[in-house]
C-alpha cells in the first residue's frame, strides 16, 4: 500500500503539493488524474524516492520511501521522459537493472521477447522509436518483478494493440502476484477500463479518491423534462455540478446516489426523468468545474 | 524494514567505467607517450640521471602531471556527476535502490579510478620499460605515482565539490576554473582597490598569503620544484611533497563536504546554475561584486582614465556601474531569464550602498588605517625595500633590515613624516626635474618608492609603500621624509651589511678590479679617450678590504643619495670597485665536476660592487699605492666627466676599452 500523507513541495515560492494525501491500496490499479500542473508527476517523483518532501510523508507499506533501497528494491516506475544511457541497448539496460533489483527476472526478460518483438533488444535505445523506447521500458520495468510499478503517462506513443497487450501484462501481474499499479494518465477513457481506484488532483491536492465503482455512484446524469419548461426550483442541499438545457430537457449532473437523486427529483413530477451512469472523463470535468477548472464554451 | 546502508555497487562501477572510457583512455595514453614510450625512445642514451630526473620533471608547477590532473580532475567530475544537471537521468539514477551515500560514493570512486588506474598501470610499465633501457630509478617513478595520483585526487575531489554546487554542466567548468583561482584573484582587486584609495596601501601579507593558498593551481605551480644538490649521487629531488599532502587532505575533507551537500541536495534544481538554495545570493552578490571591482577598475584605469577625471568619485561611477551589470548577469543566470529587474532591484541597490560605503571607508579613512605608524615600542624590526639612490652600485635598490631601537625611533620619525605630509605628496607630479648648472645637468627633483614592511612585537606585520618626492629643498630640511630616508640610508651598519652580507664572514676575497678607469690620450681629442678595467695585485687584496671597509664604517665610501644632485656627481667616480669573494661552499663546488647541476648556483651574489667616492681616501690610497690608479689609469667624477663633455675635451663613449691584468 502507498500512503501519501499530508506532503507538502515548494518549488522558488510555488506550492507544487498543497498537503497532499492519497492511499493507493495494495494490488490496486490506481489511476491519478488531473489537469496540467495539478502536481501528477511530482507526487510521482516523490513516491519513487526522487524528491523529498518539504513536509508530510510518503510510504510504502508503512515504510517510507525516501532514502530506502529496502523500498526502492521493490519498486519500478516509468516515467513520463524516459532516460537511457547513450548508445544503450535494451540488453545494456537490463544488465544493469540486474545489478540493483534483486529480483529481476531474467527468465522473465527472454519470454517478454516474445512479446516486444518490433524492439531489437541489441540496438541503441535512443535510436528507437518513442513507441518502440516506451516498449523498451515497460520490458525493462516488468522483469524488476516489482510490488509496486509507478506509470506516469505510460502508454503515451504506443499503438492500440501493444496498448491492450501492455495493459494486460500488468493486469496479470496484479491478477498473479499482487503488483500495485500507479497510474497517472490523461487518458480517461483507458484508465476506466482498467483502475480500479481513482484519485483526482487539483492544485497540488487531491479533491476525489475513491474506487472507481463508488465514485461513479456518487455522482449521476439526471435528464429529466418537467412540467415547465423552465426549471422549478431545486432544494437546495441537493449538489447539483452542473445544469444544461436542450429543448426542454434538462441534463442535472448531481452529487448522490442515483436512487436518491431520482426519488428527490421525483416530488417536482417530471414527465420524463432518467438516471445515467457518468463516464470518467465526464466526473473528471464535472469536478473539476467546482475548481474553476470547467470547459469554457469559447468562440473564437 | 530500513535497509543498510549501501556505500558501493558495483554495477554501477562497472557501468561508469565502461561509459567514459575515453576519459582514463585519453589520460593513460598521454601518460603512456610521456613516461614508457618515452624511456624506451631513448633506451640508447638512458642512464641513471635520466632515470632520476625524467618522472620528476613531470611534476614540476607548470608542467604536465598538474595541468593533466587540472584538466582530468574535472572532465572526470563532469563525467560521473553529469547526470544531476538533466531531469531525466536524475530520476533514473534516483529511482535506483541505492542510497545517496552508495550513489555518490560509487560515482565518486568510478571517477577516481579514472586516474589511479591508469596512473598505476603507467607505472608499471615504466618500471618495465627503465629496466629494458638499463637503468632503473624507482624512487623517482614511486614519486611521480603518489605526487600525481594525489594531484589528480586533489583536483578531482575540488570538481566534485563544485559539481555538488551547481545544476549545469556548462556552469562546472566555469566555477572550478574561477574557483582555482577565485581567492588570489579577489585578493588582487582588492589591493588594486585599496590601492586606488587607501595612501600608502601595499597589501595585506596575511590574506595575500591566504589567497595564494586558497588558489590551488597557482599554490601548486609556485610551490611544486625540482631541486638539483649536485654531487653524492643525488641528481634531483622533489620539493612541494608537503603542499601536495596538505591539498590532498583539504582534497579529502572536500569530499566530505560535498557528500554533504549532495545528500541535502534538491534534485529538482537540474539545470539550474547555482543547485544550493544559501549559495545563491552569495552567487549574485558575488559576481556583482567581482564585476564591479574586475571591470570598473579595467575601464577606470584603462579605458577612461585620460578622458574623465582622474578621482575616487570617477573610479565609484564605475564600480557602480559594472556591479549592477553584474548583479543583474548573476540574476538572469539564477532565473534563466533577461527580465529580471522588477522583481530584484532591490538587492542590487544593496549591493550598490555596500560598495558605496565600501569606497568612503577607504577613501575618508574611516578605520584609520593611513594615518597608523607603529610605535618604535610596538615594532621588532622594520625592513625599508628597495630604495632606489645614487650610486647605483650593489645598494641600489637594497633593502635595510633594522631593528636597533635608535633606528627604529628613525623609521617612525620618517614615516609620521611621510604620512603628515600625504595631500603634498599625493599632488605631487613634478617627478624628475633637471636643471643646467655649471656645465651638469643636475637632478632637483625626483621622487623615490619606499617600502616599510614592519615586524611587530606580536609577531604581526605591517606593509606600507608610499611613493616619496625628493626635492633640494626637502634633503635640506633635516625633519622631512626625505632627509630622514638619507640618514636611514647612510646607517653606516646598513651600509657594511648591504655589501658585505652573512656569506663574507665565512669568504675569501680572491680578487679585485677597478672598471672603467680612464685613459686620456695626450694631445688628442676627448672622443679618443679609452676606458679600462684594472685588476689589482692579489698582494694588495687583504690591504684594500681593509680601507675599503675602514672607509665605509668612517662614512668616508658607500656615501648614498637620493638625488643626483651636484654633490653626489662631485663626490662619485664613474668607476666602480668590483670585489670577488668565494665561500668555502662555491670553492668546494668549483673543485667538482662542472657537468654536475647545482655547481653554477654556488657562486650566485660572491662578486661585491662598490662605486669609488671622491672621499674614499683609504681605498684611493691602496689603489694608488698599487699602481691600479694613477698614470694611464684615471678616476673620473661624473661631474668632471660633464664639464670636459662640455668643454669638448672629453667623450663618454667614443674611445675604445680594455681589460689590463696584474703581472702575476
Amino acid at each position: 500500500m502507498i500512503q501519501v500523507k499530508d506532503v507538502v513541495k515548494t518549488f522558488d515560492g510555488f506550492r507544487a503539493l498543497d498537503g497532499l494525501t492519497m492511499t493507493v491500496p495494495s494490488g490496486s490499479i490506481y489511476g491519478l488524474v488531473g489537469p496540467n500542473g495539478a502536481g501528477k508527476s511530482t507526487i510521482l517523483r516523490h513516491i519513487n524516492g526522487v524528491y523529498r518532501q518539504d513536509s508530510g510523508e510518503v510510504l510504502v507499506d508503512g515504510a517510507p520511501v525516501y532514502e530506502n533501497p529496502a523500498v526502492k528494491a521493490r519498486l519500478a516506475s516509468i516515467p513520463d521522459e524516459l532516460y537511457y544511457f547513450l548508445s544503450a541497448s535494451t540488453r545494456d539496460m537490463m544488465r544493469f537493472f540486474r545489478g540493483f533489483y534483486p529480483r529481476f527476472d531474467q527468465a522473465r526478460y527472454q519470454a517478454l521477447k516474445d512479446v516486444f518483438t518490433t524492439v531489437d533488444e541489441r540496438q541503441s535505445i535512443r535510436r528507437l522509436s518513442k513507441g518502440m523506447q516506451k516498449q523498451s521500458a515497460f520490458w525493462l520495468a516488468l522483469c524488476c518483478r516489482p510490488d509496486v510499478l509507478v506509470l506516469d503517462e505510460p502508454v503515451d506513443g504506443l499503438d492500440p494493440v501493444m496498448r491492450r497487450q501492455v495493459w494486460s501484462l500488468l493486469m496479470g501481474d496484479v491478477a498473479e502476484h499482487g503488483t500495485t499499479v500507479l497510474v497517472s494518465s490523461h487518458n480517461l477513457r483507458e484508465l476506466e477500463d482498467v483502475c480500479d481506484h481513482v484519485g483526482i488532483l487539483s492544485r497540488g491536492k487531491v479533491l476525489i479518491e475513491r474506487s472507481l465503482s463508488d465514485l461513479q455512484e456518487n455522482v449521476v446524469k439526471m435528464q429529466v423534462v418537467f412540467q415547465e419548461k423552465q426549471l422549478p426550483q431545486l432544494p437546495a442541499d441537493l449538489e447539483i455540478l452542473n445544469i444544461s438545457q436542450v429543448g426542454r430537457i434538462h441534463t442535472l449532473i448531481v452529487r448522490g446516489n442515483a436512487t436518491e437523486v431520482t426519488n428527490r427529483l421525483a416530488a417536482y413530477a417530471p414527465i420524463l426523468m432518467e438516471a445515467l451512469p457518468l463516464t470518467l472523463e465526464e466526473i473528471f470535468i464535472y469536478e473539476l468545474g467546482g475548481e474553476d477548472y470547467a470547459v469554457r464554451d469559447i468562440v473564437l | 524494514m530500513r535497509s543498510a546502508t549501501s556505500c558501493f555497487n558495483l554495477t554501477l562501477y562497472q557501468k561508469n567505467l565502461s561509459r567514459f572510457w575515453p576519459i582514463w583512455a585519453l589520460y593513460g595514453l598521454i601518460w603512456l607517450f610521456l613516461l614508457p614510450i618515452s624511456i624506451l625512445n631513448e633506451s640508447r642514451w638512458w642512464d641513471s640521471a635520466r632515470a632520476a630526473q625524467r618522472p620528476l620533471q613531470f611534476l614540476e608547477g607548470g608542467s604536465a602531471g598538474l595541468a593533466m590532473a587540472l584538466i582530468f580532475g574535472l572532465l572526470s567530475a563532469m563525467a560521473v556527476f553529469s547526470y544531476l544537471y538533466n531531469s531525466r537521468s536524475v530520476g533514473l539514477m534516483h529511482t535506483l535502490p541505492l542510497k545517496r551515500e552508495g550513489l555518490f560514493l560509487t560515482n565518486y570512486l568510478s571517477g577516481l579510478s579514472c586516474f589511479l588506474l591508469p596512473n598505476l598501470a603507467v607505472f608499471v610499465l615504466s618500471l618495465a620499460a627503465e629496466a629494458l633501457a638499463g637503468a632503473v630509478n624507482a624512487g623517482s617513478l614511486c614519486m611521480w605515482l603518489t605526487v600525481q595520483s594525489l594531484l589528480c585526487f586533489f583536483f578531482y575531489s575540488f570538481a566534485v565539490f563544485c559539481a555538488m554546487f551547481t545544476g549545469h554542466i556548462l556552469a562546472l567548468p566555469a566555477f572550478y576554473g574561477i574557483l582555482n583561482i577565485l581567492a588570489a584573484g579577489l585578493a588582487y582587486l582588492f589591493d588594486a582597490l585599496a590601492g586606488a584609495f587607501v595612501y600608502g596601501y601595499a597589501g595585506i601579507p596575511r590574506l595575500s598569503e591566504a589567497a595564494v593558498w586558497l588558489s590551488p593551481a597557482l599554490r601548486l605551480t609556485y610551490t611544486l620544484n625540482l631541486i638539483y644538490p649536485g654531487g653524492n649521487g643525488v641528481y634531483v629531488q622533489f620539493y612541494g611533497l608537503h603542499v601536495v599532502l596538505l591539498y590532498a587532505l583539504a582534497g579529502l575533507i572536500l569530499t566530505g563536504l560535498a557528500l554533504l551537500v549532495y545528500r541535502r541536495r534538491s534534485l529538482e534544481r537540474a539545470g539550474d546554475i547555482v543547485s544550493v538554495g544559501w549559495v545563491r545570493p552569495v552567487f549574485k552578490y558575488g559576481v556583482g561584486a567581482c564585476a564591479a571591482v574586475a571591470l570598473g577598475s579595467f575601464l577606470y584605469g584603462r579605458m577612461f582614465l585620460y578622458s574623465l577625471p582622474e578621482n575616487a568619485w570617477t573610479l565609484l561611477s564605475f564600480l557602480l556601474l559594472c556591479g549592477a551589470a553584474g548583479y543583474f548577469v548573476a540574476e538572469m543566470l539564477l532565473r534563466k531569464r533577461f527580465w529580471v529587474f522588477r522583481r530584484s532591484w532591490k538587492g542590487c541597490l544593496v549591493l550598490l550602498g555596500c560598495l558605496t560605503a565600501l569606497v568612503c571607508v577607504l577613501e575618508f579613512d574611516l578605520t584609520g588605517f593611513e594615518r597608523r605608524v607603529p610605535g618604535s615600542d610596538q615594532v621588532a624590526s622594520v625592513q625599508i625595500g628597495d630604495v632606489r639612490s645614487a650610486p647605483y652600485d650593489d645598494l641600489n635598490y637594497t633593502s635595510l633590515n633594522l631593528s636597533d631601537p635608535a633606528d627604529l625611533a628613525l623609521v617612525e620619525q620618517l614615516h609620521r613624516a611621510i604620512v603628515a605630509e600625504k595631500d603634498r605628496f599625493d599632488q605631487a607630479d613634478d617627478y624628475g626635474a633637471v636643471q643646467l648648472t655649471d656645465g651638469l645637468y643636475v637632478e632637483t627633483s625626483s621622487s623615490v618608492s619606499v617600502w616599510l614592511d614592519y615586524t611587530l612585537n606580536t609577531g604581526g606585520r605591517v606593509l606600507r609603500r608610499y611613493s616619496l618626492p625628493v626635492t633640494a629643498a626637502d634633503l635640506t630640511d633635516p625633519s622631512s621624509a626625505a632627509s630622514l630616508l638619507t640618514r636611514l640610508l647612510n646607517d653606516r651598519t646598513q651600509v657594511e651589511q648591504g655589501y658585505f652580507p652573512r656569506w663574507s664572514g665565512n669568504a675569501r676575497l680572491v680578487d679585485a678590479w677597478v672598471s672603467n678607469l680612464q685613459n686620456p690620450q695626450p694631445g688628442s681629442d676627448a672622443s679618443e679617450a679609452s676606458y679600462a678595467d684594472v685588476y689589482v695585485d692579489s698582494a694588495a687584496l687583504e690591504e684594500l678590504l681593509t680601507a675599503v671597509r675602514s672607509d665605509l664604517a668612517a662614512g668616508r665610501l658607500g656615501v648614498r643619495y637620493l638625488l643626483d644632485d651636484q654633490a653626489r656627481q662631485e663626490n662619485c667616480y664613474l668607476s666602480d670597485l668590483y670585489l670577488d669573494f668565494r665561500t668555502p661552499a662555491a670553492r668546494n663546488a668549483a673543485q667538482n665536476s662542472t657537468d654536475e647541476p647545482g655547481a653554477e648556483t654556488a657562486y650566485e651574489g660572491n662578486v661585491v660592487c662598490i662605486t669609488l667616492q671622491k672621499s674614499a681616501a683609504e681605498t684611493l690610497a691602496v689603489l694608488e699605492k698599487y699602481g691600479v690608479v694613477g698614470g694611464a689609469s684615471q678616476l673620473v667624477t661624473h661631474a668632471e666627466l660633464s664639464r670636459m663633455e662640455a668643454a669638448g675635451a672629453a667623450s663618454d663613449g667614443g674611445g675604445e676599452y680594455t681589460v689590463s691584468l696584474p703581472a702575476n
